[in-house]
């Protein structure tokens, strides 16, 4: 299990990462996580939303409501150019964590 | 016998009920719940077993709202703003009419109890006017529509917010005309000018105020991010 706090600070990332890959909405965004946590991932599904509509207010992503054919109307979101900006930027700073980790952890290894 | 369209519509109003959401987080939030319960009736389960499961999984609906209120706290305070201007602007309306009655009725004949009706028919005739004005609002709008069907299906908070309402302007009202004479002294000595414009303006923003920090306790700026 992943604490709360790691999840909501993943969250930006994560919701950036996947509509960088393609336009979606928060049903399929929360079952696409699931899938590739391998279940690890468990959002509170409706809080989904709120980091969503921020995202939404500060012009990172964009929003629209669409209904596929033969397919109940959603609300779909988009990463808008600033969007792209903004992944960079979370890629960079993840990047960093997690290779800072890595490194700390090899070193552990080989006292052990 | 579980009434699936039922559930949902009673899932509904209490969350509209509840005022931090917009009808479009409804709507949103709704579509989620729809695919959820879809998830589960494609593995097998019941309508019921469904809901239950759907249900449980968007969250609690109290943490929700508080989430909902970082993003939403401009509209929501925006419609109690229009609600509070508009139960001050009846009031005065009424006000006006009936101390205006009362000297008129006294003077034509002295009898109090013809006044108090008068009075009474007054009051009528300004709601009834209100009703007349509003009505087209209602008609053309579907969520306004909503929002006055959850006033009257869940009528607590309505009720709780309208009486603190309404018990406070008595006393705006007498703040307002001392706040006037302060103030209208103030500018006569200053600039020889008794203006009543800006004070009034600048009471009524102060008491929007006022009346919002009685009516919401839950500070929306604290909650960050978490899923």
């Amino acid at each position: 299990m992943i604490s709360k706090d790691l999840i909501g600070a993943s969250a930006k990332p994560i919701i950036l990462s996947i509509l960088s890959k393609q336009e979606s909405y928060g049903y399929e965004i929360i079952q696409q996580v699931k899938e590739l946590s391998g279940g690890e991932l468990e959002w509170k599904e409706g809080m989904l939303y709120p980091v969503l509509h921020r995202l939404n207010e500060q012009g990172i992503i964009e929003s629209y409501w669409y209904a596929p054919k033969g397919k109940r109307k959603r609300k779909y979101y988009r990463l808008s150019t600033k969007g792209q900006v903004a992944l960079k930027n979370e890629k960079h700073q993840w990047a960093t964590v997690t290779k800072t980790l890595n490194k700390l952890w090899r070193i552990t290894q080989c006292l052990t | 016998m579980f009434n699936l369209e039922k559930k949902i519509e009673a899932w509904r109003v209490d969350y509209l009920a509840c005022g931090s959401f917009t009808t479009t987080d409804i709507a949103e939030l709704e579509t989620h719940l729809l695919s959820t319960i879809e998830e589960y009736k494609d593995k097998g389960l019941s309508d019921e077993d469904s809901f239950i499961l759907a249900y449980n999984r968007i969250g609690n609906k109290d943490n929700l709202a508080e989430a909902f209120m970082t993003t939403n706290y401009r509209k929501v305070w925006l419609n109690r703003l229009v609600w509070i201007l508009g139960g001050y602007l009846t009031f005065q309306i009424i006000y006006l009419f009936t101390t205006d009655l009362t000297r008129f009725t006294f003077l034509l004949n002295g009898k109090a109890h013809v006044a108090i009706l008068e009075i009474i028919f007054y009051i009528a005739l300004a709601l009834y006017s209100i009703m007349v004005i509003t009505t087209p609002f209602l008609i053309f709008s579907r969520s306004l529509q909503q929002w006055m069907g959850l006033r009257i299906a869940k009528p607590g908070p309505f009720l709780k917010n309208g009486l603190i309402i309404l018990l406070t302007l008595p006393i705006l009202s007498k703040t307002i005309e001392f706040f006037l004479f302060i103030t209208g002294h103030i500018s006569k000595f200053i600039w020889g000018w008794q203006g009543e414009s800006l004070p009034h303006l600048i009471f009524i923003i102060s008491y929007v105020g006022f009346i919002n920090l009685l009516l919401k306790r839950r500070s929306p700026k604290i909650k960050t991010a978490n899923v």
